[in-house]
């Protein structure tokens, strides 16, 4: 077992607030990427885990045991936590070999010759870098030396293993086949991992939970697909997804039994199953009124696009034209807004040439613009 | 250019002549290669020449000897050299000399690093308070002339066995000092020790910056104590910090005139560099020069050696990482003593030894203290036949408004130029490393660091003693003060210059030559402004060091030439030590302004120019 708990940890750097009331909880075995720009806190958060950093209150346990308590003044040091670290820059030692750098740790726990012999040559064999042991990391290419830097932090088997954007020093194609490797390594050592990113996609494809921060605040904390779906608040949905989602500005019109009516610029939509996906319009309705200022979020696979006039779609031109290949990037004007969307495979058009396109209701999610907060859930189609 | 080809093309064997008279105006008329070139015919003519010269007249018969020996002036002799190697005044004239020279230098270089090593681990690593002030006032401890901290110790730990009045010490404890303790190895290397830490502490601070914290913590995380990560971590990664550290430190302790003159020559200990000096005052030059050549010797031995100790492989520039350490390591129930025994050593070191100056500056008798010997005629009195052989205070007395005048033109001029130098130099350098023509420049220019000031005052007094070439004689001249200086700090003007120019990229200047712009007016509106602060850090290094220059000079200055230095030099030398500490002081004052305006004017560091 290893839950991680951390509970209104604030930490500060001088006078700056770097962490504000963090509530987090990583279970045994979850693949967690604290996910956000850079400045956010989220390296902070890794550095308190691992005990590099105190915070100065809260309290952060381990398994149930306090491993940072600021109130009492009890903080465990890094290497009684049973984890280990991969630095962003890989910290590697310049002056060892990749050998002597994976068996540092071994040899301050008096480990046996032969043992630690052992269990660094097997820690360089899953990392795949077996035949490097006696270079020196400046004689390793960034990707190689990635790979030391990770077997240095398996070879003692920690029950966490923490990874500080490990993959940005990392040119475009290593990164992509990194990822890969981690995801293999995650299952293969069963442990905990608690990964920092600035990256999205990143974090989409590794982790089984990602946790959002913007400006040391935890925005939310969930699984890829809830993130995905459904952000919490304006800024994750625009932070999430490449190409970026779509917002369209609008008020709230009307609220009868299941149905919410939205008044946009270039018409009125309607949602249904209000009951089934409410996340607070109800309230919000009841308080505001009518007229209230909403923000509806349709991601751009989420629209549909038509050379003909349909039922219920909405006419505009198209501005731009964005092949890539496997996929046709769109840009229309529709009202005052600029859309995106995105069409699978190779489509043909004509920039100015009017298209008609389909918002799928049950995809969007509706935000009150003031806070920027979700009141109404995208559901599946 | 091509035109120029095509219209002046005759026929037939007149073509392959003019053809390489074309490519050698062509080759002329390229900035970068005038400036080439024209540097290169100066520096061997101020540089390898004088090396030449020097060389070869301890192989030539001197007029002097000429006549007893009856053999013609100029013929091939070795005397010299057997005079300074094998004879009956070989031990006291060189050997016991050069192990003086030697020892000391060693055991500054190990004093110096250990110091400065402590002190800069002290400062970037741990939870020290004050920092900014300790590492504030270390550097003002290289701005204080070595040989002024030689004169502090001289005025407490004289004793009266010497001659002269009794030191501060045993005037107010009445135990008169052991000769070691007064005079010799032991002052001289303590008072070195004190001056030379410096560059290892800069150095090394810059070393321990460059490694990122993430090295160390992730030693901390795998359960490493303290002690281990310092020892496996930390100290091996500051290595590649010490052989340039020793560099410098043995360089400079080896070539260093004014401490051993102050604390040795009084009882016969002599090192190299003060034996030279004591050969030129005996007339017995080219036995000086002989000494000069072997200092030379050594100090390139020292870089020679120094290069082949540091290992290829190991040899590493730290991968950055973000140095993310905002956590010092903490010195709990150390803390005080330590932060102590850091304020001890700046107060001795620094804080003292100026106060010493300031107040033996201000006694009537040297030797003396009670309130009513205090006076402040050495500063401000007009001359009275009773004081001093009528010498008026330094702010009343001519000469030494002269010499300040000499010292402020003559530092501002090198400054000026060597800086300019270094920067079109180092311009050279950066661009043409591939070329033979810039790695010789750079081999060329870096030649008197090796020189031993003394030694290459020797040099110039000898060459330019007689006409040269183009130039007349220079000998009391004030150019010939200005000419040496300036070859002497090239070395550092041209390092700055270099690393400078290394930073800025080549296309800067390809952009602006593609819309047509001329060299000279690229260099001047773009190069020059990037490199800006560079280049004042050096203008401010030079102006500093050429102020506290002393053995440099010396042997070159006439009365009507002479500089502050200079002139506290030869205050001692006649007993007039309040003269002496009085002007060192107003020298040191006007470094310290000089160097406060400028930190405040623009943001030029010199603290990180020494050690480069």
């Amino acid at each position: 077992m290893s839950r991680i708990e951390l509970s209104k940890v604030n930490k500060y750097y001088d006078r700056e607030h770097i962490l504000k009331d963090v509530d987090l909880v990583i279970e045994q075995g979850d693949f967690m990427t604290l996910l956000g720009p850079s400045g956010c806190g989220k390296t902070t958060t890794l550095r308190v885990i691992s005990g590099l950093e105190n915070p100065q209150s809260g309290l952060v346990t381990i398994d149930g045991v306090a491993v940072a308590d600021p109130d009492k003044g009890k903080f465990a040091p890094p290497s009684k936590r049973n984890l280990n670290l991969v630095f962003q820059s890989y910290a590697l030692w310049p002056h060892m070999t990749v050998f002597e750098n994976v068996a540092f740790g071994l040899t301050v726990k008096k480990e046996a010759k032969s043992e630690i012999r052992e269990k660094v040559a097997g820690a360089l064999e899953k990392m795949q870098i077996g035949e490097y042991a006696e270079r020196y990391p400046s004689e390793l290419s960034g990707g190689q030396q990635q790979r030391v830097a990770i077997a240095r932090a398996i070879v003692s088997q920690p029950k966490i293993l923490l990874l500080d954007e490990p993959l940005s020093n990392l040119d475009a194609k290593l990164r992509v086949d990194m990822r890969a490797e981690l995801k293999r390594l995650h299952k293969d050592l069963n442990t905990t991992i608690i990964y920092v990113t600035h990256d999205q996609v990143e974090a989409l494809t590794l982790s089984s939970k990602i946790a959002v921060y913007f400006e040391g605040v935890l925005t939310q904390c969930n699984t890829p697909e809830e993130i995905y779906n459904n952000p919490s608040t304006l800024r994750v949905a625009e932070f999430i997804g490449n190409p970026k989602i779509n917002f369209l500005k609008g008020s709230l019109k009307s609220l009868s039994g299941d149905k919410l009516g939205v008044e946009c610029d270039f018409g009125a939509l309607e949602f249904g199953g209000v009951k089934g996906r409410d996340g607070g319009v109800a309230r919000l309705f009841e308080r505001e009124g009518a007229g209230c200022g909403v923000t509806l979020a349709i991601r751009p696979e989420d629209i549909l696009v038509s050379q003909k006039e349909m039922e219920g779609f909405f006419s505009c031109p198209v501005t731009s034209l964005l092949p890539a290949g496997s996929e046709t990037l769109l840009e229309l004007a529709l009202g005052d807004n600029q859309l995106m969307a995105k069409e699978i495979g190779q489509r043909r058009y004509e920039v100015g040439q009017t298209v008609w396109i389909g918002l799928k209701q049950n995809r969007m999610n509706v935000y009150e613009s003031a806070q920027g907060k979700l009141v109404l859930r995208a559901i599946e189609d | 250019m091509g035109s120029i080809a095509e219209m002046t093309l005759p026929r037939g064997g007149g073509r392959k002549l003019s053809l390489q008279v074309n490519r050698l105006v062509n080759y002329i008329r390229n900035p970068q290669n005038l400036i080439s070139v024209i540097s290169i015919i100066l520096l061997l003519y101020l540089v390898a020449l004088p090396l030449w010269e020097i060389l070869s007249s301890t192989f030539q018969l001197q007029f002097r000897d000429a006549a007893k020996t009856g053999l013609p002036e100029g013929s091939l002799t070795l005397r010299y050299w057997s005079a300074t190697f094998a004879s009956s005044i070989s031990k006291a004239m060189f050997y016991k000399p050069l192990m003086n020279s030697l020892l000391i230098s060693l055991t500054v270089s190990v004093l110096g690093i250990t110091i400065g090593g402590v002190l800069a681990w002290l400062v970037s690593r741990t939870d020290l308070p004050m920092k900014k002030f300790f590492s504030f006032i270390l550097v003002v401890a290289y701005m204080v002339p070595s040989w002024c901290k030689a004169l502090a110790w001289e005025v407490i730990f004289k004793n009266n066995r010497i001659g002269g009045y009794p030191g501060m010490f045993q005037a107010v404890f009445g135990i008169s000092p052991p000769n070691w303790i007064s005079y010799g190895f032991f002052p001289i290397v303590v008072t070195l020790s004190l001056h030379y830490f410096v560059f290892s502490f800069l150095l090394i601070s810059s070393a321990l910056a460059s490694i990122g914290g993430d090295l160390e913590e992730m030693a901390e995380i795998t359960g490493a104590k303290r002690g281990l990560i310092l020892r496996k971590i930390t100290f091996p990664l500051v290595i590649p910090a010490i052989p340039p550290s020793f560099i410098l430190t043995f360089s400079k302790a080896i070539g260093s005139f004014g401490v051993p003159a102050f604390l040795g020559m009084k009882v016969n200990y002599y090192t190299l560099s003060t034996m030279i000096y004591a050969n030129i005052r005996n007339r017995m030059t080219t036995q000086a020069f002989t000494l000069g050549i072997v200092l030379i010797l050594v100090a390139s031995f020292t870089v020679y050696l120094n290069q082949k100790a540091i290992g290829k492989r190991k040899s590493f520039t730290t991968i950055g990482g973000k140095s993310t350490r905002k956590n010092f390591i903490k010195l709990k129930k150390l803390k005080p003593v330590i932060t102590l025994l850091v304020m001890a050593f700046v107060v001795f070191g620094v804080v003292l030894p100026l106060a010493v100056l300031v107040l033996q500056s201000v006694m009537l008798q040297p030797g003396v203290y009670s309130l009513d010997n205090l006076t402040l005629h050495f500063w401000i009195g007009e001359g009275n036949g009773a004081i001093a052989d009528g010498e008026a205070g330094i702010f009343h007395n001519p000469r030494i408004w002269k010499a300040l005048f000499n010292t402020l033109r003559l530092v501002t001029l090198v400054s000026l130029i060597a800086t300019v130098a270094g920067v079109l130099l180092g311009y050279i350098i950066s661009r043409g490393r591939k070329k033979l023509s810039g790695r010789f420049i750079e081999q060329i220019s870096f030649t008197p660091m090796l020189i031993p000031s003394i030694a290459m005052s020797t040099i110039y007094l000898s060459m330019f003693s007689k006409p040269q070439l183009f130039i007349p004689v220079l000998y009391g001249t004030f150019a010939l003060l200005v000419l040496i200086s300036i070859v002497k700090y090239l070395p550092f003007a041209v390092r700055s210059g270099t690393s400078s120019m290394m930073q800025i990229n080549t296309e800067l200047e390809e952009a602006a030559r593609i819309e047509g712009t001329p060299w000279v007016k690229s260099f001047v509106r773009l190069i020059l402004p990037l490199a800006k602060g560079g280049v004042f850090s050096a203008f401010l290094l030079i102006f500093i060091s050429g102020m506290k220059e002393l053995a440099l000079i010396m042997l070159l200055v006439t009365p009507e030439t002479s500089t502050l230095t200079s002139l506290t030099y030869s205050y001692t030398e006649s007993g007039y030590e309040q003269f002496s500490n009085a002007i060192t002081t107003l020298i040191i004052f006007i470094i310290i302004t000089v160097n406060f305006i400028a930190r405040r004017v623009s943001k030029a560091d010199i603290s990180k120019g020494i050690g480069g």
